[in-house]
């Protein structure tokens, strides 16, 4: 079944006891997007994804992955779906191949992928010794494998970068955008390493108390800059000519923020006010970062 | 579900286990060798009630009761009998054996209750003509008890079907306390068995869930789209193949280095059943507690007694299987209760998710469920519950108060119940 997107969650709500961990939620991934999930302990992000693996039922909404409605097509959604949720179940006391091989005969995947999924790991003469002794970065290497086994068009990652050193951090950033391009993958992950999830994700969705904070898609293409002018009246009906009133506002006796969509606008900009025999003292990026989102949704310091 | 049982086959508690399985059958080695060296007879046949007539022969005391004929044809059959363990003729000793305990038969026999003389005279001619070399039945007397009805008939005629079916089967007879393989797998069965069918259940499937719950494995396979009654199941049947495994792959090995060692008994060796026990639901009643000797053994068997008046005598309906036969049917009740006792152990797994806990509770289950049973084995009671049906011999033998239809129909139910519970709970728990 085809679709728009690769997951669509409507008006999902659940309750353990008197106490509401996700109220109303709603969002959507798009096709071969990398979208991040961002909220502090608590906030519902894993009851969210389990929801979406089915290891959590709802009391009320809807999932549809890839076209198919999870509660009424099950199995059919969570076929084309992978999910690494919290830490990587594997067995301890099996070596990496015999889990992969569990799996893949669970599965009916044929030996050629196995294959495949062994060389996609990295492990492979690690693949022949027990879990046991594999560190955490092995194991989240192991597990995505196990994971992708089935070619999934759609994965979720529940912390994928926790506990692993930078390096096995930047190999997984690579391997999950790899994973993008060439497996035509779209991903869903959660993490509170906000720099990570700023280099990694398309686009942020932010949850608090259960909830989904409408914030500025700060990963889109607009562009904020900030000019400290000479003459702030005539700057001011320059740009505003140009742009739009909307899309600045005064911040100083002489300087001024406004968002642009691409480069040639700010030189059209330029070239206006410099013909205005306008001074232009200064101009810089004012582009937001997420640690300040972050801090400004949740009223405190980013958690990193 | 074989990927899940390979894994946990080659677990270390697999091998500890087989260890454990390998010391008890080694002590139970030991006790049949301490019971043959305080055997009651010597010898390779037990000819002491033989040896016992011969010595009172023109007694007073037995003349009384019996008419001469009687007497001296028994004190002919005793002396050969005698003469035939000498030789080392077991063929010729089993057939006269089974003449003789037919002779001690038709001596028993009911004066006061028709239909157990009529029962018991049918009984006996079935094999009289056989054995008996020419001698009429009606020649034989019988002993006089006055109004008193003992059922002696009936353990002579056991011990006559017993030595009728070895001397058919051109079989040597092989005792309690011989070692073999036929009598080592007899014994483990009944004495050890049970208790394993207990305990490896709470031992080995308490944490069949919860373990992987925990772990995260149940979270990786449930997202890969395996739907959840699937795995349920597979976790079920890999943990009721896994307690086979463990009960009865180091009995097999076990067997075989006994049968290397001591000698390999026969497959179609006799062994008492209660043949009516599968065709009905009522059963026959259980009453051998307070008996100083509960059992009687004939060969390897071991078969209720019953005390009627003061008597102790045997249960009546039993009849003779070869060995075989008796294996498979204990392997079938072996394989009802790991049914059901896996289905409770994994419900109680699925349920808590703490692994300590669900050991608590799941012996705290089987130990309840079977000390609160246990009276309903004996005595004049109607034994309803699964958990005291962990014993396939006595179920077959029919002395736990249930038919072995009965149980049949108990634990596939029970472990039906279960497993549907299970499956609808894990369905739709939070993971």
């Amino acid at each position: 079944m085809s679709s728009e997107y690769a997951l669509e969650v409507k008006s999902l709500n659940k309750a353990y006891g008197r106490k509401r961990v996700l109220n109303n939620v709603s969002f959507n991934v798009k096709h071969n997007e990398i979208v991040g999930f961002i909220g502090p302990y608590g906030a519902g992000k894993t009851t969210t994804m389990k929801c979406i693996c089915n290891l959590v039922y709802p009391d009320s909404g809807e999932i549809i992955i890839n076209g198919y409605d999870l509660f009424k097509e099950r199995e059919k959604a969570l076929e084309s779906q992978a999910a690494l949720i919290e830490s990587p179940g594997l067995y301890r006391d099996m070596t990496g191949r015999e889990n992969i091989q569990l799996i893949a005969r669970l599965r009916g995947i044929g030996k050629e992928r196995i294959e495949e999924v062994c060389d996609f790991t990295g492990l492979r003469e690690e693949l022949n010794k027990k879990v046991s002794g594999y560190s955490t970065g092995m194991k989240q290497m192991l597990a995505l494998g196990i994971a992708i086994l089935n070619k999934p068009k759609f994965l979720i990652l529940d912390e994928p970068m926790n506990g692993l050193d930078p390096s096995g951090v930047i190999h997984l950033r690579n391997t999950l955008q790899r994973l993008v391009k060439e497996e035509d993958m779209a991903i869903f992950f959660s993490s509170h390493q906000l720099g990570e999830v700023e280099k990694l994700a398309h686009r942020i969705i932010f949850i608090d108390k259960g909830e989904i904070i409408e914030v500025p898609d700060i990963m889109s293409n607009i562009q904020r800059y900030i000019i400290q002018v000479s003459d702030l009246d005539s700057s001011v009906e320059t740009i505003a000519n140009i742009i739009g009133e909307d899309s600045l506002e005064t911040i100083a006796s002489d300087s001024i923020r406004f968002e642009i969509q691409n480069q040639d606008i700010l030189s059209e900009i330029l070239y206006k006010l410099l013909s205005r025999r306008i001074k232009v003292y200064d101009i810089y990026k004012d582009n937001v970062d997420i640690e300040t989102i972050y801090a400004e949704i949740y009223n405190k310091n980013p958690e990193i | 579900m074989l990927s899940d049982l390979k894994r946990r086959i080659k677990s270390p508690t697999t091998w500890i286990i087989v260890w454990l399985v390998l010391l008890l059958s080694y002590m139970q080695i030991d006790n049949m060798k301490t019971e043959r060296l305080n055997r009651q007879f010597y010898g390779k046949h037990n000819t002491e009630l033989e040896n016992l007539d011969i010595r009172l022969m023109g007694s007073k005391y037995w003349a009384y009761f019996v008419n001469e004929y009687t007497n001296k044809k028994r004190i002919e059959i005793a002396e050969r009998i005698i003469k035939a363990e000498f030789n080392e003729d077991y063929r010729s000793y089993n057939r006269y054996k089974a003449f003789y305990s037919l002779i001690y038969a038709k001596m028993y026999m009911s004066h006061s209750d028709r239909i157990l003389s009529k029962a018991a005279k049918m009984e006996i001619k079935e094999i009289w003509d056989e054995v008996s070399d020419g001698t009429r039945f009606e020649d034989i007397g019988t002993y006089f008890f006055g109004n008193q009805t003992y059922l002696m008939d009936f353990l002579n005629i056991y011990e006559a079907k017993f030595h009728y079916y070895l001397y058919n089967n051109d079989l040597d007879v092989v005792y309690k306390d011989d070692i073999n393989n036929i009598s080592f797998l007899y014994k483990y069965l009944i004495d050890v068995l049970p208790v394993l069918l207990l305990a490896f259940p709470v031992l080995l499937a308490h944490n069949s869930i919860n373990k992987d719950v925990n772990s995260g494995i149940a979270r990786l396979v449930l997202t890969q789209g395996i739907a959840r009654w699937k795995y349920y199941i597979s976790k079920y049947i890999s943990g009721v193949l896994y307690i086979l495994f463990l009960l009865y792959m180091p009995l097999i090995f076990i067997s075989a280095i006994i049968g290397f060692n001591y000698g390999f008994g026969s497959l179609k060796y006799p062994v008492f059943y209660y043949p009516l026990g599968f065709k009905g639901l009522i059963p026959r009643h259980n009453f051998v507690e307070g008996l100083a000797a509960p059992y009687k053994y004939i060969g390897i068997s071991r078969l209720p007694k019953q005390s009627v008046r003061g008597f102790e005598t045997i249960l009546l309906g039993d009849e003779i299987i070869p060995f075989y036969n008796f294996l498979i049917l204990v392997v079938l009740f072996t394989i009802l209760f790991a049914l059901f006792a896996v289905a409770l152990a994994e419900l109680i797994s699925a349920i808590i998710n703490s692994q300590l806990i669900s050991f608590g509770l799941a012996s705290a289950v089987f130990t309840a469920g079977y000390k609160l049973s246990e009276p309903y084995i004996h005595e004049r009671h109607y034994n309803l519950s699964p958990f005291t049906m962990n014993n396939p011999v006595a179920i077959i033998n029919g002395s736990c108060n249930a038919t072995a239809l009965a149980s049949f129909l108990i634990l596939c139910l029970s472990a039906i119940l279960l497993l549907t519970i299970g499956i609808l709970y894990f369905s739709k728990k939070n993971i």
